[in-house]
């Protein structure tokens, strides 16, 4: 028997080569308590999960240019950028951020809240300072009802000022009013001075009633977020009640914008100063004397993580342009959850069955066979492993499907050397003749199925990507255990048992 | 252990019965795919997908009336068998971000004392699935270019056409199904069909080169009978691979959960008939055409 010795060395190589490779994916999913350093270790060599297995969004993002005459691909790229720091200071584990063609973004984000990070991505973050006009107030408010009633229109029936309510010491809005109220606006634009703007505060719930602030400023801001060297933010702790327990934001200006902040504060002592995010006033306090330290914060009602949230986008700077989402697949973290535990089950369930059915149908060769499947699979997550493949819902379809289907070449040859014992062959030249006879039509087989998978591969996104890597791997991987391990094994048992009557 | 043991049937024989059923299916199929079209994913003609898992029962009615108030009570509602969760579908053309956004507000708004859970959401803008239709046809397009060029090199000019109308008869035939099943056509579900091609092809092959094997071994045989025994001697072959494919496949589309079921199902279709077909179309046409325009002897 020609270099059996040496086949045989070659398959113990498979063997010792597939457990390595697919050792790091069975521990990091198995193993409990491991520690952050030993994850991050493991997970460099162990088959990632798909955004459909794990839970997670993936995002494609376009750059909205309407009203911006810059370049879409500078926009994207600066927008990309800033997305970029975002989800870094955020801290998501292993995302991808990839810029595509036509101004879009491609941002996959594994196991996150879908709003929270939304929010992060996609909130522009402007920042501006602005002065409240509180002592124009009375007389705009004055001049609207008047256009109003000369206006003679039916479709508002009460006057601007009817709608206005008081919120503590701010005047707001019922937000059940807030389109009728928008609309004024907008139609009174041209009485309106030009250097006032309307704004609104956030919702908040006050007397029972969920209102919105309203705030007439000063248009042309007095700094904006450039400015900010820093922003961290911190629990509150001054006096007023209303933010009691909530979180604020601590904003540090850079060095010529902190002179600035003073002199503007300093000249403005007894105004009120806004503090507006995305052209929603955050909050508006009263300037009580000049800050000459280069300091501010912003206090809201935020939640820990909202202030936490909303410091990461100050510090990360603010997108050049709104992003619209133009395509979305987010999956739940319980159906990733669900996906995985039902393809393993399905999968296990028809391997079982394969391979009791070829214990059966060809005893003691089908052990052999099944000896090969089992180094087949190993191999193919192993190989899949090594080279951080990512495994996804149809790609534990294309496992599964593997399993089958590589049975399928031990079942070629199987007949083939029935077939050449039937007519009396000697078991080694039965052996040796099935395996040529049948090695074309394996080869043959394959090659149709590697081309369906190279082009999924090439044409497909996402999940279909998954079903047609572990289709290839699937199918090397076939090539090598179900033919080559498959007939050494035979040949070692054949050839140091000296058999002459093969169980197949 | 052996199942079948020397099978002679004679498959040549009945291929009138092949040609009439084939012809019926595919028929059918063409019926289906003109008359009632296929029902496109948001995949390819974009829109939105929301599916959501409630804790207590629900009935389709009472979503609908609660998408009703905003005025999406058109779009699809599915209830998967035995759960309580639902998938709402609409190929919305305008905003289909904020068609899911609105649609999940008003289900929490609704139901505040059954609380949801997104389970899955999709938003595909029209702009987007204009691209990966393209992607989809040029890349479907150029698997089967590979494929008929294969097939081209490898068989003979015979087997090969046979075979390229196999296929057609195996896509159609899955095609016909999805639609009468109502499953949606989405990039998956074209990945099964192409993984159908590859399969489809394999079986015949096996079949094709025994008849090239046992066409020198045994001169002057009839065609007929020739063609019979070499899908005699691969019958068990055949049926073994064919049922361990099988199996697997219901294990994936019975227990592998929604998200993989059509995904499954396709292949299952695609399988039975790809592996009928190898007989009944290829075998069966190559065998009229022999018998029809003999080749000359010796070739």
């Amino acid at each position: 028997m020609r270099n059996i010795g040496l086949r045989m060395g070659i398959v113990i190589a498979l063997i010792i080569i597939g457990i390595y490779t697919i050792y790091p994916s069975i521990r990091l999913y198995t193993a409990k308590g491991l520690t952050k350093e030993e994850e991050g270790k493991l997970l460099k060599r162990a088959i990632h999960l798909g955004l459909d297995l794990k839970g997670g969004m993936h995002l494609v993002l376009e750059v909205d240019t309407t009203g911006i005459r810059e370049n879409p691909d500078k926009l994207r790229d600066q927008a990309l950028e800033i997305i970029k720091n975002r989800i870094d200071e955020f801290g998501v584990y292993e995302p991808t951020i990839e810029r595509q063609s036509g101004a879009r973004i491609l941002v996959q984000l594994p196991g996150v809240d879908r709003e929270r990070a939304l929010s992060l991505i996609s909130r522009i973050a402007h920042l501006e300072f602005k002065l409240v006009a509180e002592d124009r107030v009375q007389d705009v408010i004055k001049s609207v009802d008047k256009f109003f009633e000369s206006k003679d229109t039916l479709a508002f029936a009460e006057p601007f000022s009817s709608y206005l309510l008081g919120v503590e010491h701010d005047m707001g809005i019922d937000v059940r009013d807030e389109d009728s109220v928008r609309m004024m606006i907008a139609q009174a634009e041209s009485i309106i001075p030009e250097d006032l703007e309307f704004l609104f505060g956030p919702k908040e719930s006050y007397q029972g009633r969920e209102v919105k602030r309203l705030y007439l400023l000063k248009k042309e801001p007095e700094m904006t977020g450039e400015t900010i060297k820093d922003a961290r933010h911190a629990p509150y702790q001054g006096p007023e009640l209303q933010y009691a327990g909530a979180w604020i934001v601590e904003l540090e200006f850079k060095r010529d914008a902190a002179r600035r902040f003073a002199t503007i504060t300093g000249r403005n002592i007894g105004k009120r100063l806004a503090i507006v995010l995305d052209n929603i006033v955050q909050s508006a306090p009263y300037i009580k004397e000049r800050i000459p330290q280069g300091r501010a914060q912003i206090s809201g009602n935020f939640r820990a993580e909202e202030a936490r949230d909303l410091a990461i986008v100050l510090r990360a700077g603010a997108l050049p342009a709104p992003l619209k989402i133009a395509e979305e697949r987010s999956v739940g973290p319980s159906l990733g959850k669900d996906s995985i535990t039902r393809g393993i089950r399905a999968s296990l369930l028809g391997a079982l069955f394969v391979v009791l059915f070829m214990l059966i149908y060809y005893s003691l060769s089908g052990f052999v066979a099944n000896f090969a499947l089992l180094l087949n699979v190993v191999l193919l997550v192993g190989i899949l492993s090594a080279f951080g493949g990512t495994l996804t819902m149809p790609g534990i379809a294309g496992i599964a499907l593997t399993i089958a289907m590589s049975v399928d070449a031990n079942i070629l040859i199987f007949e083939r050397i029935r077939e050449e014992l039937h007519i009396g062959k000697t078991v080694r030249t039965a052996i040796e003749q099935g395996f040529n006879r049948a090695w074309l039509a394996i080869f043959d087989s394959n090659v149709t199925t590697v081309i369906t998978g190279v082009v999924l591969y090439l044409f497909g996104t996402g999940p279909i990507r998954g079903f047609a890597l572990t289709l290839i791997i699937g199918l090397i991987a076939n090539l090598i255990c179900a033919v080559f391990v498959t007939k050494v094994i035979l040949d070692y048992f054949t050839y140091k048992f000296e058999i002459t009557k093969l169980r197949i | 252990m052996e199942l079948i043991k020397n099978p002679n049937l004679p498959f040549m024989s009945w291929r009138r019965y092949g040609y009439i059923f084939s012809g019926g299916l595919v028929i059918i199929a063409l019926l289906l795919l003109f008359l009632k079209g296929p029902k496109l994913g948001v995949d390819f003609v974009g829109g939105a997908l929301v599916w959501v898992r409630f804790e207590k029962p629900l009935e389709v009615s009472e979503i609908r009336s609660s998408l009703a108030k905003i005025g999406q009570e058109q779009a699809s509602i599915q209830r998967l068998s035995g759960t309580n969760e639902f998938v709402i579908r609409s190929v919305t053309k305008i905003d289909p971000d904020s068609f899911a956004t609105s649609v999940i507000r008003q289900l929490q708004q609704d139901f505040v004392d059954n609380p949801l859970e997104l389970r899955s959401r999709e938003t595909v803008e029209p702009k987007i699935s204009q691209e990966l239709t393209r992607k989809t046809i040029i890349g479907v397009l150029v698997a089967l270019f590979l494929m008929g060029l294969y097939i081209w090199f490898r068989f003979d000019y015979r087997f090969g056409l046979a075979s390229v109308i196999a296929l057609f008869h195996d896509i159609l035939i899955v095609i016909g199904a999805l639609i009468l099943t109502g499953r949606e056509f989405t990039i998956v579900v074209v990945g099964a069909l192409l993984t159908i091609v590859g399969y489809s092809i394999n079986d015949t092959i096996v079949i094709s080169d025994r008849v090239r094997e046992n066409r020198k071994k045994m001169r002057g045989v009839p065609f007929i009978e020739l063609i019979n025994t070499s899908i005699n001697e691969t019958f068990s072959r055949t049926i073994l691979t064919g049922t361990f494919v099988i199996v697997t496949l219901f294990c994936l589309f019975f227990i592998g959960g929604p998200v993989i079921a059509d995904f499954a199902f396709a292949l299952i279709v695609g399988l039975i008939f790809g592996t009928y077909s190898s007989t009944f179309v290829v075998c069966a046409l190559v065998t009229d055409w022999e018998l029809k325009f003999p080749r000359k002897k010796g070739k």
